[in-house]
């Protein structure tokens, strides 16, 4: 299956584009999704992403469509499809 | 309470001729009381959007002097005022434009330690804060003291907006539950970007304080400025949030 996945603010700098179009055996959480992404675009990236345990950061908002998600959310599964933005936080200055 | 002038109306001819604003709303503008913290790229713009719409006062919190770097986008601050606090300067230019306005100007940024008498001295507070534990700390303040917290944020073309009513929508702790390890406090970002999301942010309070209008009430607005995209994205209360708890209403304002 086909899942979009769309990157805003620093995560969007660290990947070099703006979103990526990842390729899935199925359906699956939004964690492995973290990590297929993690995988192509190496370590500046992941670090921002992935914790030491290779689990989401919690403050990387995830959204499915134009709804926020949580990353501990046992019950979601990604599908064929579906758009997934990553936000990573930003600040005033 | 002290009624409009009539150079006060005068002045807000134009906008008290917006439908659902009018006099009432110049009004509760005029009464209200806003923190600004800070007054660098997007403070500055937010103070002085709030300054020429009329509110009553501002505290504006900024430790530090002006330094060349804060000219790109800090547009209260001005070059022969460099090596100066940037709060004088900010009041200054506040002044020039709305005599009228009374300005707290606290040479101090947010934290735990001022943040209780500091958000405690105003109606509704405005985050333009850089650093999360300041952000974190007003946050918690807004939603002990039950008051309105619009935070804005931006990043290189991008910036983010949401308006957070304490007990109906999410905290920036359901946002985000730490302080984020790759943030830092110097980062890309042109002026024109923090101005832009700084009107959305006065925008927001106006609206809260003289209640027109919906507020971004429980939605980010997000925008890439590269390619002019924006998109709302509706935001989850955290039910364990450790600092908004799990007693929430849904949105009235």
């Amino acid at each position: 299956m086909q899942v979009t996945v769309e990157y805003a603010a620093q995560i969007k700098r660290a990947a070099g584009v703006a979103r990526d179009v990842i390729e899935l055996d199925g359906p699956c959480q939004l964690a492995e999704i973290a990590r297929a992404v993690a995988i192509i675009h190496g370590d500046s990236f992941a670090e921002i992403l992935l914790d030491e345990n290779r689990q989401p950061r919690p403050s990387i908002l995830v959204f499915m469509g134009e709804e926020q998600v949580r990353w501990d959310d046992t019950n979601l599964e990604v599908e064929d499809g579906q758009t997934i933005t990553l936000l990573s936080p930003v600040s005033g200055g | 309470m002290a009624l409009l002038t009539d150079h006060e109306k005068a002045v807000y001819e134009w906008q008290m001729w917006v439908p659902g604003f009018g006099e009432a709303g110049q009004q509760a503008l005029k009464d209200a009381s806003v923190l600004v913290s800070r007054i660098g790229g997007l403070g500055s713009v937010v103070a002085y959007e709030l300054a020429a719409a009329g509110i009553g006062r501002l505290v504006l919190a900024h430790a530090g002097d002006i330094k060349p770097s804060d000219l790109n986008r800090q547009l209260l601050m001005t070059h022969d005022r460099i090596g100066t606090p940037r709060v004088d300067s900010a009041t200054s230019r506040l002044k020039e434009l709305n005599p009228r306005l009374e300005i707290l100007a606290v040479p101090e940024n947010v934290s735990d330690k001022n943040a209780a008498r500091l958000v405690g001295e105003v109606d509704l507070v405005v985050d333009c804060a850089p650093l999360f534990p300041e952000r974190f700390a007003m946050n918690r303040q807004c939603v002990e003291q039950g008051k309105p917290l619009v935070d804005c944020a931006m990043y290189d073309c991008e910036f983010q907006i949401t308006t957070i009513l304490p007990g109906q929508t999410p905290c920036l702790a359901c946002l985000y539950p730490e302080d984020p390890p790759a943030w830092r406090r110097e980062f890309p970002v042109f002026g024109a970007v923090s101005g832009s999301v700084a009107c959305l942010g006065a925008m927001e309070a106006i609206k809260v304080l003289s209640g027109l209008g919906e507020p971004l009430c429980g939605t980010l607005l997000t925008c890439d400025l590269r390619d002019m995209t924006f998109q709302r994205r509706q935001l989850l209360i955290r039910d364990d949030c450790p600092v908004c708890g799990t007693s929430h209403e849904a949105c009235s304002t």
